[in-house]
């Protein structure tokens, strides 16, 4: 039996135009995605690339020029794929005057829950998002990284089969987007499909299974991730430390094999270092 | 179609949380509480006249202050929640355009709702101020002004709570001013001789704010979706102005034809029936009717205009 697709844009491009109908940027050209369950996509590329655009294309906030989308094989503009979408956009989600809750209580009204099961399901989502120590202050007093929380946390109320995630960790700490990569992570092994538009590299390496690269609309590389990335032409080998003589001789033993061979210290990556040593902080605070 | 109406609703109570917790709803309630407080303390220097002049000055202040409550109200939960992003989160996971526009509208009838309660209570407490032309009835005065300064104590002490002053007033002002008219009764009518202490004739007039209110949501509903507060604002006091004028510069067949397309306020102004003995409340029915039916039409519209436009 084939798999359904929840996501399937064909040939799909935009073109902007000015207010008398002339064409003025084409901002997306002849996309073609596919998202499937369990599956996180990433859309990468710098700022006015058509990330944005294309994301807005999905959920029907933009009409394509040409092409076609479909989620869970019909219109985007059906109320029952509606049902099934978590969106998180690239602003804030909330109203200023409002608590958090009360905006969760009001998307999640919307979305069909009530009583109880709205009670609790607000309550797991501000878990998983860990918004909940803030949930009584105004929107309008949230920090940046406390609304992209309340935007995940509202993008997941109707456990969708989709979600469609516009610069998700924008705005949030090393911890909070190591929180929400892992949550993201946790959502595609249940099932859900993901798509995530951001031009953070190391976001989309993290998360995403493929992704695809635009740049002025068009696709310029898409694929796995690890295929992408991966180099025929070399081989790294991680050892354990060893002393200065003992890596000379290891360069000596290879050496022959190819001039290029070197040998370097292992560097960690910033932002694994600054969580180790957070987290340690974390732990001695604890302790005392 | 209950469950139909349920995002309508929903949509429509937080657009008015949002919109009443909004500061300059507070400062807007204030100020027109301020003025319709003062206006009947203003010496008008004409004789038998006070009554009819209070009274015509409260329904402009409360004509002018509603519109602008619901002009800001319009650019405060359709113009930023266009411009935020919420609006299309909301039509893209959630709900149609129709609904989402509905419960916008309904939204600001319901933000309408303590401005005319306020605006009743005031139009009767300004009728006991100026019931004699050369005295001023001192002791209502001072108690409007006690439970106006009290309902701002209130709404500070909540604020400091951490609640919205602006919603908090609004609550405030919502009870104690109609127990302050109950209480007008108790009070000592001063030398001169009785007759009425309050004029109820005025309340067909008061009934006759909403519809004119609503009118300007439907109206300030379309021009926040396109633009920001101040050109909304402005265009919507140029339509007011031709709806008030209407009559005057638009004669003949073609230009009574145009008029009918143009809002227009001028059904509503019942001073000079007032003076006449009051406005008879068959007539507030019609002008109810008609208040309702250019609503309508004009939110049609406004539907119908925005179906395909892209939220970009």
């Amino acid at each position: 039996m084939a798999v359904e697709r929840c996501l399937e844009a064909t040939g799909v491009s935009k073109q902007y135009t000015d207010f008398w109908g002339r064409p003025t940027v084409l901002a997306v050209e002849a996309l073609d995605l596919v998202v499937a369950p369990g599956e996180v996509v990433g859309l990468l590329g710098p700022n006015g690339s058509g990330k944005s655009t294309t994301v807005k294309m999905l959920v029907d906030l933009l009409r394509p020029s040409r092409g076609s989308i479909r989620l869970f094989g019909r219109s985007p503009r059906d109320p029952l794929v509606k049902a099934r979408l978590g969106y998180l956009p690239e602003e804030s989600c909330g109203y200023p005057y409002l608590t958090g809750l009360e905006t969760l209580h009001f998307y999640g009204r919307l979305q069909g829950l009530d009583g109880s099961r709205l009670t609790a399901r607000v309550a797991t989502v501000l878990d998983e998002v860990g918004l909940r120590a803030g949930r009584e202050r105004r929107v309008g007093q949230y920090s940046k990284g406390m609304q992209r929380r309340l935007g995940l946390a509202q993008a997941l109320l109707g456990q969708p089969a989709l979600l469609l995630l516009d610069e998700p960790t924008s705005g949030l700490d090393p911890l909070g987007r190591r929180d929400v990569k892992a949550l993201i992570r946790r959502l595609a092994a249940a099932g859900s499909a993901v798509l995530l538009s951001s031009h953070l590299l190391a976001e989309v390496e993290d998360v995403c299974d493929r992704l695809l690269i635009l740049h002025r609309g068009r696709t310029l590389a898409s694929g796995a991730v690890g295929d992408l990335l991966r180099q025929p032409q070399g081989l790294r080998a991680t050892l354990p430390q060893l002393a200065p003589e003992r890596a000379a001789e290891l360069l000596a033993a290879i050496r022959p094999l190819d001039e290029a061979a070197t040998t370097e210290p292992l560097i960690s990556r910033l932002e694994a270092y600054f969580l180790a040593v957070v987290a340690a902080a974390g732990a001695e605070g604890r302790d005392a | 179609m209950l469950a139909a109406l349920r995002p309508v609703r929903e949509v429509a109570l937080a657009a008015a949380r949002s919109a009443w917790r909004a500061p300059v709803h507070g400062v807007l309630l204030l100020l027109a509480l301020g003025l319709a407080g003062l206006l009947p303390l203003a010496d008008y220097l004409s004789f038998l006249e006070k009554r009819r002049l209070v009274a015509d000055s409260l329904q402009a202040l409360w004509l002018l202050s509603g519109l602008a409550a619901v002009g800001l109200g319009a650019c405060r939960t359709v113009g930023d929640e266009l411009r935020s992003g919420v609006c299309g989160l909301l039509v893209a996971t959630r709900l149609s355009r129709t609904s989402w526009l509905s419960g916008k509208l309904a939204g600001l009838a319901l933000l309408l709702l303590p401005w005319w309660l306020a605006a009743a209570v005031t139009q009767l407490w300004g009728s006991r101020l100026a019931f004699d032309d050369y005295r001023v009835d001192w002791p209502a005065a001072r108690l409007y002004w006690a439970l106006l300064l009290l309902a701002v104590l209130l709404a500070t002490w909540r604020a400091w709570r951490g609640h919205s002053f602006a919603a908090s007033l609004t609550a405030a002002v919502s009870l104690l001013l109609p127990l302050g008219l109950l209480a007008l009764g108790l009070l000592p009518r001063g030398a001169w001789s009785g007759g009425q202490l309050l004029d109820w004739r005025q309340l067909p007039a008061v009934a006759l704010y909403y519809p004119q209110w609503l009118l300007g949501a439907a109206v300030a509903l379309p021009l926040a979706l396109v633009g920001d507060a101040v050109p909304t604002l402005l265009a919507g006091a140029v339509v007011l102005a031709l709806g008030l004028t209407a009559d005057a510069l638009l004669s003949g067949p073609v230009g009574r034809s145009i008029g009918w397309l143009l809002p227009n306020w001028q059904p509503f102004q019942v001073g000079d029936q007032w003076v006449r003995g009051g406005a008879s409340w068959g007539l507030v029915q019609r002008a109810w009717l008609a208040g309702l039916a250019q609503t309508a039409a004009l939110w049609q519209l406004t539907v119908a205009a925005w179906a395909e436009h892209e939220l970009g």
